[in-house]
């Protein structure tokens, strides 16, 4: 499957898409300039995210971001999901011929964003949710 | 509310803004060649439409950072591919041109009281927001260098401070150009004898720079002709001759001490070079880029023009201000003749 084919899955049926009200931690992120849109809610238990629910509006990378998001925080700790976030925004913004880190080869896909960096924002707005979701703490 | 209203709202209100166009699409797009969007300096958009959802945030982004470096942009909204285009697979690809409309640029000038009023009039006619730093303060122009050759009038020495103040404000050298881009480069300029009285400002050809060196020349005070073709009086101060040239410029005639500049685009450069070099003019200047005035300058030497009589060429004409218009290239010019002037009188 291409990146293309695989975020384009992604952005139609994304994992963990669910009602992120029902979890103690919810965050929220919107682009208003084009009204894309992603809520999170993450349980937390001892440091480490349990569960994870998302519901994203938007293009497609921003869902699937969102989606592909959910695979790499489900089971970590708060410190390794909020490191994965600041090494997916620097690698995003990393020069085009810059190797992709394997701590987050599940979002390699994303890699050719580098080629039109007004896209980039799209891809962190699932993060930025989830950071927001993080920070918040129990609700 | 109208297009027109809304640009014009804002350009009061003094802050940025962009006008986005739809220059081309190709398949298949929302927004049409020739839509239009005006972007404040927020990015959001305030009138039109050039697409919505991701192309218009895309253009929005694409127009703060146009606002942001003051210049002019293409970009290219791919409509096609829903994951890595646009986010949007309406079928087609757009190209917008992006426009910053900024407000008047910030030039400091250093100028005596008296000075100020008129320097600000000229300033603002020419777009600029005049800041007026107190003469000894540094990084600043000063018209009181200007003055105190001795050989510069008032008029000069105004359009040389605000000169020296633009480049100063974009960090353009000052110097002049047949210096830094001349066949023959610094240090090789002839010395020249200069014919003092009242010398007449000889603007050769018709276009919207011609329209502005005589405005300046008007400003200068210099005796003033234009020698050209479709000459438009209403576009001339009215103490501006207008000569519409004959076939093979028979009638043109050119006397001693002549302040003569080119501005032509190719047509009859030789023959005004020629002219001029023949009648001992006190200045001949060439509007060109590096390349024309090269070919130029081979011509004229393969006609038996001594690298002597062609040092006396300005080319390219004008001092280094960064210029970006018709106005700017016109008072690098008339700059680069006063500091010529009060050089050889001095």
């Amino acid at each position: 499957m291409s990146d293309q084919e695989l975020l384009l899955k992604h952005a139609r049926h994304p994992s963990h898409a669910g009602d992120p009200s029902l979890h103690s931690r919810v965050g929220t992120c919107r682009n208003p300039l084009c009204g894309d849109m992603v809520d999170v809610g993450v349980t937390v238990i001892d440091g480490v995210i349990k569960s994870i629910d998302i519901r994203a509006s938007g293009c497609g990378i921003s869902t699937a971001s969102a989606s592909l998001m959910t695979e790499v925080v489900d089971g970590r700790s708060l410190e390794d999901a909020l490191s994965s976030l600041e090494l997916f925004n620097s690698s995003l913004l990393a020069p085009v011929s810059a190797g992709w880190p394997e701590q987050i080869a599940l979002l390699k896909p994303f890699q050719r964003l580098r080629e039109s960096p007004t896209r980039v924002p799209c891809a962190l707005i699932g993060w930025f949710a989830l950071k927001d979701a993080l920070a918040k703490g129990e609700s | 509310m109208t297009f027109d209203s809304v640009v014009s709202s804002l350009r009061s209100s003094g802050q940025p803004f962009a006008i986005a166009t739809v220059i081309a699409v190709r398949g298949s797009a929302s927004a049409k060649p020739g839509s239009k969007a005006v972007i404040d300096s927020s990015g959001k958009n305030v009138f039109g439409w050039v697409g919505g959802g991701c192309a218009e945030s895309f253009v929005a982004r694409n127009a703060v950072e146009a606002m942001g470096e003051g210049r002019t942009r293409i970009v290219v909204a791919d409509l096609d591919d829903e994951i890595f285009g646009l986010g949007m697979p309406c079928g087609g690809v757009m190209d917008v041109f992006i426009d910053p409309q900024s407000p008047p640029e910030r030039v400091v000038v250093r100028a005596p009281l008296e000075a100020r009023e008129a320097l600000s009039h000229l300033g603002a006619g020419l777009g600029y927001a005049l800041e007026f730093a107190e003469p000894l303060s540094s990084g600043a122009a000063s018209i009181l260098d200007s003055i105190s050759g001795g050989t510069t009038t008032p008029a000069e020495a105004m359009v040389l401070a605000l000169a020296r103040g633009v480049a100063q404000t974009r960090g353009a050298s000052m110097r002049s150009l047949r210096e830094t881009k001349g066949v023959f480069g610094a240090g090789s300029i002839a010395n020249q004898d200069w014919i003092s009285g009242e010398s007449e400002f000889l603007i050769m050809g018709s276009s919207r720079i011609t329209e502005e060196l005589a405005r300046f020349g008007a400003l200068m005070k210099w005796p003033t002709r234009v020698y050209g073709w479709n000459l438009d009086s209403s576009l001339y101060p009215s103490s501006v001759v207008l000569q519409t040239a004959a076939a093979g410029y028979a009638d043109l005639s050119v006397k001693p001490g002549t302040l003569m500049i080119i501005a032509s685009h190719h047509k009859g450069d030789h023959e005004f070079i020629e002219a001029a070099l023949k009648s001992d003019a006190n200045y001949v200047g060439l509007i060109a880029s590096e390349k024309r005035s090269r070919l130029v300058f081979k011509y004229l030497s393969e006609q038996g023009l001594t690298d002597e009589r062609l040092k006396r060429i300005y080319a390219p004409a004008g001092l280094d201000l960064a210029c970006r218009n018709p106005s700017e290239i016109a008072m690098s010019v008339v700059s680069e003749i006063a500091l010529a002037k009060k050089a050889a009188q001095s």
